[in-house]
């Protein structure tokens, strides 16, 4: 057991380290990418710079060394401030029908998907065997949640009716006596 | 190695909780069918005893009479005697000719009591898989059964989410019939039955459970208060005439099938059984049985359960309707003109309330009807009591 949460550590240690490392090379890559102009590596010259000083404009300064960048990773956390996103746009076509109201066909569109998908979802999960602890059988333990019901006597009763005056048999357990009804 | 004692101390803590208890049953079943036709009261008594954990004793004792008519074929004046040939030629019993024709009537059956008993041995191994095994048996003055059955369950995992049962049943049982002359004599019937079966718990509060099914029965299978008509030329004038005949069933008969119930808690006071049951045979017969049953709490003490059932059948190969077009049959060969061979579908509805105090007495009462296609109807009224000690 030891030896086995000794052998995790370490393997979460490696990993941390390998995406440290990694994490280092991106850097270094980016920095060298910066002088080429057609690179199409999305951690850009701008992106870095936006980063590292947002007041400062690349293009102001084109020719700065490598090294002036190299900084980024040398940064505090405190001093490193988070680009600012533009927010996505959805656009909306709107939709005026004669009756004169508006409706947002895009809306529409995602929430019949999504509710469609979640309808889908229920089904599923209604059919997906949940792993039910033994201690969570309550509600199964019931009577009104076994086949026989909560009298089963009186169920009993139903059945001798019905193979009295049907044809067919079976289907309903094993036990049980013939009671020449038929 | 501590998991799993931990999980062994809950599950056992589990099966204590569950542990069904004792109790005894009294229920009585008050049964009529339309056109005064079948009457039945039926009382029957059930005690079961759990001794332990392991083990589960069943033993239930019946009584039931049962009186009325039932319809067949019966002469419109008198009956004569057939010609030695016609009997000769025909594969059953011919009771004799009526010149003035047939007509379906209700024929009054003797008053009979049954008595039954029977008992059932429920086992549990150190896996908790479960061996049950029954005997039971019932008597009338026309009609003898004896059966025994064996059910194995098994679960799948260790959570006992999954469990497969295989049974098996046999039945011997002795008919009292008579002959062209009745004169009354027993015959044998035996019919088996093997069952493998699923069940899989879904959630917290659903279940679902399947099996599929062979039934063989052989012997005597045919019902002698049923009679039929049989067309033969008996004095060679070149027409022929109908004679009024024991039906004649096979003596033997197969079938299959399948079934399947779906049992759901949707909400604290509602609970839903859903079942559906396929059939075939050899005999011609295919079925189709739906039902849905649920159980409303109005309160901790009062249930309701409503129960709606719709049933289908065909019509056996050798059914003719007695109310048909051509219902006579040919003086050799199976014939049957039982209702209850015929093609039809039927509906049966019950209401139901049961009063639970203290977790130590039920009282029930039912109210259901049953109607056939074919224009067949009946009722029934049940009350009883269970005693939880």
């Amino acid at each position: 057991m030891m030896l086995r949460l000794i052998l995790w550590i370490s393997l979460g240690l490696l990993s941390a380290c390998g995406h440290y490392q990694n994490l280092k090379d991106n850097s270094t890559r980016q920095h060298s990418d910066i002088n080429n102009e057609n690179s199409s590596n999305r951690y850009s010259q701008n992106n870095i710079v936006l980063i590292a000083s947002p007041n400062k404009s690349p293009n102001k300064s084109p020719n700065k060394s490598p090294r002036k960048f190299n900084k980024v990773a040398q940064l505090n956390a405190s001093q490193i401030k988070a680009s600012p996103v533009k927010k996505p746009t959805i656009k909306r076509f709107k939709i005026r029908p004669a009756g004169g109201q508006t409706k947002s066909l895009a809306k529409t569109r995602s929430e019949k998907k999504l509710a469609a998908l979640s309808r889908w979802e229920k089904l599923l999960n209604i059919f997906t065997p949940e792993k039910v602890k033994p201690w969570q059988k309550a509600t199964l333990a019931k009577a009104s949640m076994k086949p026989g019901g909560l009298n089963p006597d009186s169920e009993k009763f139903n059945q001798k009716i019905y193979s009295s005056k049907e044809s067919s048999r079976g289907g309903l357990g094993v036990a049980g006596g013939g009671c020449g009804c038929n | 190695m501590k998991h799993k004692t931990s999980l062994a101390l809950l599950t056992a803590a589990a099966s204590v909780l569950v542990q069904a208890d004792d109790k005894i049953s009294l229920q009585y079943l008050s049964y009529q069918e339309n056109d005064q036709r079948i009457a039945v009261d039926d009382y029957a008594i059930s005690l079961e005893n759990n001794p332990n954990v392991d083990h589960q004793i069943k033993v239930n004792i019946g009584l039931d009479t049962i009186s009325g008519a039932s319809p067949a074929w019966q002469p419109k004046v008198t009956m004569n005697a057939a010609p030695q040939a016609v009997k000769q030629a025909s594969s059953s019993n011919i009771y004799g000719i009526d010149s003035a024709g047939y007509s379906v009537q209700n024929v009054t059956v003797p008053e009979e009591e049954r008595s039954s008993t029977g008992i059932s041995w429920l086992s549990r191994d150190k896996k908790r898989h479960e061996l049950t095994l029954g005997l039971d048996y019932s008597e009338e003055p026309d009609y003898i059964s004896r059966s025994i059955a064996a059910n194995y369950l098994w679960f799948a995992d260790r959570y006992k989410n999954r469990s497969y049962t295989l049974g098996a049943s046999l039945q011997g049982n002795q008919s009292l019939v008579f002959n062209a002359n009745y004169q009354t004599h027993w015959e044998d019937l035996y019919a088996s039955n093997i069952q493998l079966g699923i069940s899989q718990v879904m959630s917290q509060r659903s279940s679902i459970d399947g099996n599929v099914f062979v039934v063989y029965d052989t012997g005597y299978l045919s019902n002698h208060y049923q009679t039929i008509l049989r067309k033969f030329d008996g004095d060679n004038d070149g027409i022929k005439e109908s004679y009024l005949s024991a039906e004649q069933r096979p003596e033997e008969r197969k079938g299959a099938g399948l079934a399947g119930n779906w049992l759901v808690q949707w909400t604290s006071s509602l609970s839903t059984h859903a079942s559906m049951r396929l059939y075939q045979d050899d005999w011609g017969i295919s079925s189709q049985t739906y039902s849905g049953k649920s159980y409303i709490n109005l309160s901790d003490q009062w249930t309701l359960h409503l129960l709606a059932r719709l049933y289908q059948q065909s019509a056996a190969d050798f059914y003719k309707n007695p109310e048909g077009n051509n219902p006579e049959f040919t003086i050799t060969g199976y014939g049957s003109a039982d209702h209850r061979l015929g093609k039809y579908s039927a509906n049966s509805y019950e209401l139901g309330l049961a009063y639970q105090w203290q977790n130590m007495l039920i009282i029930n009462g039912e109210a259901g009807s049953y109607q056939h296609s074919n224009g067949f109807s009946a009722y029934w009224l049940s009350t009883g009591i269970i005693i939880k000690y």
